[in-house]
C-alpha cells in the first residue's frame, strides 16, 4: 500500500512534518462520498507554498462543497525527491496520501516564472504525461489546470497545461469544477469537456488556439478554433465583502515563510507605477469594508491560535479608511496579544498618527521602495515620491529611534543612465547623513542603510511590455558601478543574480515555442530555478541552443507597438492604447496622477461592470 | 499564579513534529482555548512552557510532562485537559494534570520500547539482536556542540535490555540515559544496532514510556 511506503521514508528525510499532513485544520473527507478530487499544487517547497494566501482561499473554497475534496501538494525537497524516485513512490496528496494520478484535477499556482520546471517535475513525479497532447481523450487522466499572476502570459506553459484560469479564482473555480463534474457523470470525452470549458469566462484552453509565426520569429496570428473566444477575459470578483473567505487556515507544524493570519484588505492599486505588473493586473480597485476585515480576521485568529495578523494588499496605506481599520483591529488584537503588521506601506502617507498606532505593537523594520535614485527616473517609472519626502520620513523614523532602514531600488529601468545608477548611492548616502544630523540620535549606535538592488524585468500588461531588458553584462556593469562609487560601510548592497533575472525576462514575455526549451532544460536536470544554489544557467543556455531559439529575441529586443504580443489574446481589461500612452509619457518623464486624483481611464473596470472603488465619491 | 504539570501522549505522525515545532504548536493550541495561561512580563510577553525532556524526532511518547503556569488559581484543572484536547491536532492527546512533584532537572533516563514488524523468522531476528547486544559494543558518532564528532558507546550506558518476539513482531525494551547532562539518543542506538546486524533500513517504531530519576524511580 502506498501509505505504508510513504510512512517508511519519513524517518529518512529532513523536516518530515512537511510531508506527513495532519496539520491543524487540514481537511480529511471520506473518498466514497466525493465526486471530484482536486490536488492543489504549489511548485515550490512546503515552507514557501504554505505561505501563499491564494492556496488557503481556494483550498477552503473547494472543500466548502461537500462533494469536492481539495488536498495540498508541494514540490518535495531534493532529499525527499531522491528517495521517492528510488523507491518508486509517486507524488501524493498530503491529506489522503493517494497518488496524484488518482485525482480528477491537478491545479498549479504560478507565482513566478522560475517555478515552471518544478511544474514539469511534479507532473513527472506523478507519472502524468508532461504534454497535454499525450494525455489521451479520457477524463480519467487528471485535468491539469493553472492560475496565478504568471498566467497573464500563459504561453510558455501552453503545451503542458490543459486549462488556464485567468484572473481571480473564487468564482470561476467552482463553475469550472461543476462543469467537469457534469461532463464526468455523462462520460464525456476530454476534448468535449475542454471545448465546453473554454466557454466559461476566464478559462483559457491553449490547445484551441493556433499560433503562426513570421519569418523573423514574431507572431503572425493567433486563431481561436472550436468556438473558443478570440480574447479570454480575466475574471474579476466584483464584491470583496460577499466573496468567499476562509474561516480556518491550515496551521503548519514547521515554520514557514509567512506563518500568521493574513488578510487581504483590497485588490488593485491606485498608483500606476509603470514597471509593476501587479499594479495593473489586479485592477480595478476593490476594497473590503472595515467591518468585514475585522470580523473575518478575528475569526481566523481564533481558529488558528496565531499571534500575528498581517494585512495584505499592494500599497496598504492607500486603503481609504486605514486609520479606522487599524483602530478597530488593534482594539481587539492588543488585549489578545496579537501583533498587527502592515507590510506594504508607501512612504508618502506614512503619517505620524499611523506610526503611533503601529508602535503600540512590536516594532518591525522600516522599508522604503524608492525604486530609482534620481527624480527624473522616478518620474519615468511614475513612482511619485520626491527625495524630500523620503528624507523627511527617514528623519522622523530616526527621531523615533530607528537605526536601520531598508531601501529598495531597481537597475536596468528604461532610459536609465549611469547618473541614475550613481543616484542610488547618493540617495542612500543622504539617508545616512540624515541619521547623523539628528541631534537626539541614540548614543553609540551607527546607522545601517541596506539597499536591495534588483534588476528590472519588463513584464506583460505594463507600459514597459515593449521595452528591451538590459543585457546581463550591462546589469553586472551597473552593479559594479554602484560598488565602486560607494565609499561608506554604512550602506550595504544586496544584488539579484543577473542570470536568474535574465531568464525570468525571457519567460515573462515568451511565446509557446519556449515549451520545448522548458522541457529540454527539465529533462537535463533543471528544477528549483529560483534557488540560487540549484539554478543551472549553462543547462538552460544549452536548451535554448538545442531548440534553436535565441534568448536575446525574448529579453533584449525592443518590440514595436504594432507587433502581435504572445499574450494579446488574454484580456486584462487594461486598454493597449492606455499602455502605449503611458509608455510615451515615460519617455518624456511625465507622471500620471494616481487614480483617486484623476481617473486615467485604464479600462480595467470594463471587466467589473464599469465599477472601480478608486472612483468612489468619499475619497481623498 | 499556579504551576501545574500536564501529561500528554505524542503518537503516530505527530512523532514527526520536532521539539521546536511542538512548542509553537502547543502555544497556539492554548491560544485557541480560554485557559488563563500566565505570560511573562516585559516588552515581549510569552507564555511560560517547560517540557520535561524533548523527544527525539520520530520517537513516540507516552505520558510526557509539560509544566505550565495558570493565572487563575481557581480554574478547574480537568477543564485544562478538556479544552486542550478539543483543539488539538491528531496524534497529540493530553491525559492527566497534577501538581508537579519532582523538578525537571531530576530526569536522568528514559525507558523505551522498540517494535519491529517482521513477516517471518521473528525468532531468528530476536536471537540475533540479543546476541549482538550481549556480545558486541553498539557505538555511533554523535555531533558535539564544538563541531566535530564524539564516539558514544551505547552499550556502556544501556540498562535493563529485554527482547522478545511474537509471530509478527520483535519487541525490545531498554533504558538509556536521558537528561540535562547526558543523553543517548535511542534513534542513534537503534540505527547503530540495526546496521551492526546488517538490517540498516529495517522498519521500527520507538516509544518512550517513562522518564526515570537517578534512583530509578519514575519522574512525577
Amino acid at each position: 500500500m502506498l501509505s505504508n511506503k510513504i510512512e517508511a521514508i519519513f524517518p529518512l528525510v529532513q523536516k518530515p512534518a512537511r510531508y506527513t499532513g495532519g496539520e491543524l485544520n487540514s481537511v480529511i473527507k471520506n473518498k466514497d462520498n466525493i465526486d471530484l478530487r482536486f490536488a492543489f499544487c504549489f511548485p515550490d517547497t512546503y515552507e514557501i507554498g504554505m505561505s501563499h494566501l491564494g492556496m488557503k482561499i481556494l483550498y477552503s473554497l473547494i472543500n466548502s462543497r461537500e462533494n469536492f475534496w481539495c488536498e495540498r501538494v508541494f514540490a518535495p525537497d531534493t532529499d525527499m525527491e531522491n528517495i521517492m524516485r528510488e523507491r518508486n513512490i509517486p507524488l501524493f496528496g498530503l491529506e489522503s496520501r493517494d497518488a496524484l494520478a488518482d485525482f480528477d484535477v491537478i491545479g498549479f499556482t504560478l507565482q513566478y516564472e522560475l517555478s515552471f520546471t518544478n511544474v514539469l517535475n511534479m507532473l513527472d513525479l506523478s507519472n502524468i504525461p508532461l504534454r497535454s497532447a499525450n494525455r489521451g481523450d479520457s477524463l480519467k487522466t487528471p485535468i491539469i489546470i493553472a492560475g496565478g499572476p504568471c498566467v497573464c502570459n500563459p504561453e510558455p506553459l501552453a503545451d503542458f497545461i490543459d486549462c488556464f484560469q485567468i484572473g481571480e479564482g473564487e468564482e470561476v473555480m467552482l463553475e469550472f469544477l461543476d462543469l467537469l463534474n457534469e461532463y464526468k457523470k455523462k462520460g464525456a470525452s476530454r476534448c468535449d469537456f475542454l471545448k465546453a470549458a473554454s466557454k466559461i469566462e476566464g478559462i483559457y484552453v491553449p490547445s484551441l488556439y493556433n499560433v503562426e509565426y513570421n519569418a523573423d520569429g514574431t507572431i503572425k496570428s493567433v486563431t481561436a478554433t472550436d468556438g473558443a473566444p478570440e480574447k479570454v477575459n480575466k475574471r474579476v470578483v466584483s464584491d470583496l465583502d460577499s466573496v468567499f473567505y476562509p474561516e480556518k487556515f491550515v496551521v503548519p507544524f514547521v515554520e514557514v515563510v509567512h506563518d500568521r493570519v493574513v488578510h487581504e484588505i483590497f485588490r488593485g492599486c491606485i498608483r500606476g507605477c509603470r514597471f509593476c505588473q501587479a499594479g495593473f493586473w489586479y485592477r480595478p480597485i476593490r476594497e473590503k469594508t472595515v467591518d468585514t476585515i475585522s470580523k473575518q480576521s478575528r475569526r481566523l485568529a481564533c481558529t488558528s491560535g496565531y499571534d500575528e495578523l498581517s494585512l495584505c494588499s499592494l500599497s496598504s496605506s492607500d486603503y481609504t479608511k486605514i486609520t479606522e481599520l487599524l483602530e478597530e483591529l488593534l482594539g481587539w488584537a492588543i488585549p489578545q496579544k496579537i501583533n498587527v503588521a502592515l507590510p506594504s506601506l508607501r512612504i508618502d502617507n506614512f503619517s505620524d498618527e499611523l506610526k503611533e498606532k503601529l508602535a503600540l505593537v512590536r516594532r518591525s523594520g522600516l522599508t522604503f521602495a524608492a525604486e530609482a535614485g534620481t527624480q527624473r527616473l522616478r518620474d519615468v517609472i511614475n513612482k511619485n515620491i520626491s527625495e524630500a519626502e523620503i528624507l523627511d520620513t527617514c528623519r522622523k523614523a530616526f527621531v523615533g529611534g530607528w537605526t536601520a532602514v531598508k531601501l529598495y531600488f531597481m537597475i536596468g529601468l528604461p532610459t536609465e543612465t549611469d547618473e541614475d545608477v550613481i543616484g542610488i548611492n547618493q540617495l542612500s548616502q543622504k539617508v545616512v547623513d540624515e541619521f547623523y544630523n539628528n541631534p537626539d540620535k541614540p548614543k553609540g549606535k551607527g546607522v545601517n542603510v541596506s539597499a536591495g538592488v534588483s534588476s528590472f524585468v519588463p513584464k506583460p500588461c505594463t507600459p514597459f511590455q515593449w521595452e528591451p531588458q538590459d543585457t546581463r553584462e550591462e546589469l553586472k556593469r551597473k552593479q559594479q558601478l554602484l560598488l565602486e562609487t560607494c565609499s561608506t560601510k554604512k550602506i550595504t548592497f544586496r544584488f539579484h543574480n543577473t542570470d536568474l533575472t535574465f531568464l525570468e525576462g525571457v519567460f515573462a514575455r515568451g511565446d509557446r515555442r519556449l515549451c520545448d526549451v522548458i522541457e529540454t532544460a527539465f529533462k537535463n536536470g533543471c528544477k528549483f530555478d529560483s534557488w540560487d544554489d540549484k539554478f543551472k544557467f549553462d543547462v538552460w543556455m544549452n536548451a535554448f541552443e538545442e531548440c534553436g531559439l535565441s534568448t536575446e529575441f525574448y529579453a533584449n529586443r525592443r518590440r514595436s507597438y504594432e507587433e502581435i504580443l504572445p499574450w494579446d489574446h488574454i484580456n486584462s481589461g487594461i486598454k493597449k492604447s492606455f499602455l502605449i500612452s503611458e509608455n510615451e509619457k515615460a519617455k518624456k518623464a511625465e507622471i500620471t496622477n494616481h487614480c483617486r486624483q484623476q481617473c486615467a481611464a485604464c479600462g480595467s473596470n470594463s471587466l467589473n461592470g464599469g465599477k472601480c472603488d478608486a472612483l468612489c465619491k468619499n475619497m481623498v | 499564579m499556579r504551576s501545574v504539570r500536564i501529561w500528554f501522549n505524542k503518537k503516530d505522525t505527530a512523532k514527526y513534529i520536532s521539539h521546536l515545532d511542538l512548542t509553537r504548536c502547543l502555544i497556539r493550541a492554548f491560544r485557541r482555548t480560554d485557559i488563563p495561561l500566565w505570560y511573562t512580563e516585559g516588552f515581549n510577553p510569552h507564555p511560560h512552557l517547560v517540557f520535561g525532556l524533548s523527544l527525539p524526532l520520530g520517537v513516540e511518547g507516552i505520558r510526557e510532562p509539560l509544566d505550565i503556569r495558570l493565572n487563575d488559581d481557581n480554574y478547574p484543572l480537568e477543564r485544562v485537559i478538556e479544552q486542550l484536547n478539543s483543539v488539538m491536532v491528531p496524534g497529540i492527546e493530553f491525559v492527566e494534570i497534577a501538581e508537579p512533584l519532582n523538578k525537571p532537572l531530576a530526569i536522568h533516563s528514559g525507558e523505551y520500547t522498540v517494535q519491529i514488524p517482521c513477516e517471518s523468522n521473528s525468532k531468528v531476528l530476536c536471537e540475533l539482536i540479543k546476541k549482538t547486544v550481549t556480545e558486541k559494543d553498539i557505538t555511533f558518532d554523535k555531533k558535539v556542540k564544538k563541531g566535530g564528532f564524539k564516539t558514544i558507546n551505547a552499550s556502556e550506558h544501556l540498562k535493563n535490555f529485554h527482547a522478545n518476539y511474537t509471530d509478527n513482531y520483535v519487541n525490545l525494551r531498554f533504558i538509556l540515559p536521558a537528561g540535562n547532562d547526558f543523553t543517548v539518543n535511542p534513534v542513534s542506538f537503534c540505527n547503530a544496532l540495526f546496521e551492526k546486524i546488517g538490517r540498516k533500513d529495517i522498519l521500527h517504531r520507538i516509544t518512550r514510556h517513562k522518564l526515570l530519576m537517578k534512583d530509578g524511580t519514575e519522574f512525577k
